[in-house]
């Protein structure tokens, strides 16, 4: 910008600077008042928790409890196959253990026993 | 809270940019708490940094669309009064003097502030936007663009033409 369009600039914001500082006690009472409204809605608009927590204004209380289900019924389905995955190592255990075969093995002498102790 | 704050540096620059654009004090403060209202409403969560642009685009927008109302208000008028004075004749009111002063006789007296404002209501809507985002409210050009809605390049030729006109208004009828 040349040196003389600066100077223009200068006094013109200048002059328009002097101009607001001018203003009306009328005009300023309303120009305060229309900020205070703002200023209310802006607190209104920021006192809500969930929208303070970034979540987008679309997720409504609906949104909300779609999600807490959806993450209810994941948890659920992933926690099931858990479960069963413990059964199944526990039979694994019972099929593999040792003393297990050793007592079928022994099953007609224990019976033997059993008898022989009634009699007595 | 910060919002206030900006509001409350802003508003009497909003009012005037908005006065300057309408010739009307009513129409300015309500065109302000349009603005004030629909910023608060809607960016008051954005980054501070970013509020001067977003307001001044609520603002510009409002004013943009009262210019388009006003615009179509006239051409009503001016086409209801053609056909009234087809009807009635001369009105006997024409030939009254105007007592408003005339904006070139204001020119002429000296460059005051008064002058000024005048100088700045004989551009258009879009160099009078450029020329006090940039230089009175100390936008850049991206904001300006930003808050105008359109883009850089006419940002910078609205404002050098805003700056051409002031300058040849004001130093032509410079005491």
């Amino acid at each position: 910008m040349k040196e003389n369009e600066r100077e223009l600039v200068t006094r013109i914001t200048a002059a328009l600077d002097a101009e607001t500082s001018g203003m009306s006690r009328q005009t300023l009472e309303r120009l305060g008042t229309m900020r205070r409204n703002a200023v209310a809605l802006a607190e209104r608009k920021t006192s809500r928790s969930w929208r303070r927590l970034g979540v987008p204004q679309w997720v409504s209380a609906g949104g909300c409890a779609t999600i807490a289900v959806v993450v209810i019924a994941v948890s659920i389905w992933l926690a099931a196959p858990r479960q069963q995955e413990g059964r199944q190592v526990e039979d694994v255990e019972i099929l593999t253990s040792r003393e297990q075969f050793d007592v079928y093995e022994d099953l007609e002498f224990y019976r033997w026993l059993a008898t022989s102790r009634d009699e007595r | 809270m910060a919002i206030n704050h900006f509001l409350a540096d802003v508003e009497r620059r909003a009012f005037r940019m908005a006065q300057l654009a309408t010739g009307n004090a009513d129409d300015s403060l309500d065109l302000v708490q349009d603005a004030m209202l629909d910023f608060a409403r809607r960016y008051a969560l954005k980054p501070e940094g970013e509020w001067p642009a977003l307001f001044y685009r609520v603002l510009q927008s409002r004013i943009t669309d009262w210019h388009r109302r006003a615009t179509v208000r006239n051409r009503f008028r001016v086409w209801f009064r053609s056909r009234n004075d087809e009807d009635e004749g001369e009105d006997p009111f024409s030939k009254v003097a105007d007592p408003s002063p005339d904006p070139s006789r204001m020119l002429m007296s000296k460059v005051s502030g008064e002058a000024i404002t005048a100088a700045l209501r004989t551009l258009s809507l879009r160099q009078q936007q450029a020329f006090l985002l940039r230089s009175w409210e100390g936008l850049d050009v991206a904001q300006t663009a930003f808050a105008m809605g359109c883009s850089e390049g006419s940002v910078k030729t609205h404002y050098s033409r805003a700056v051409h006109s002031l300058q040849r208004l004001l130093e032509e009828y410079r005491p």
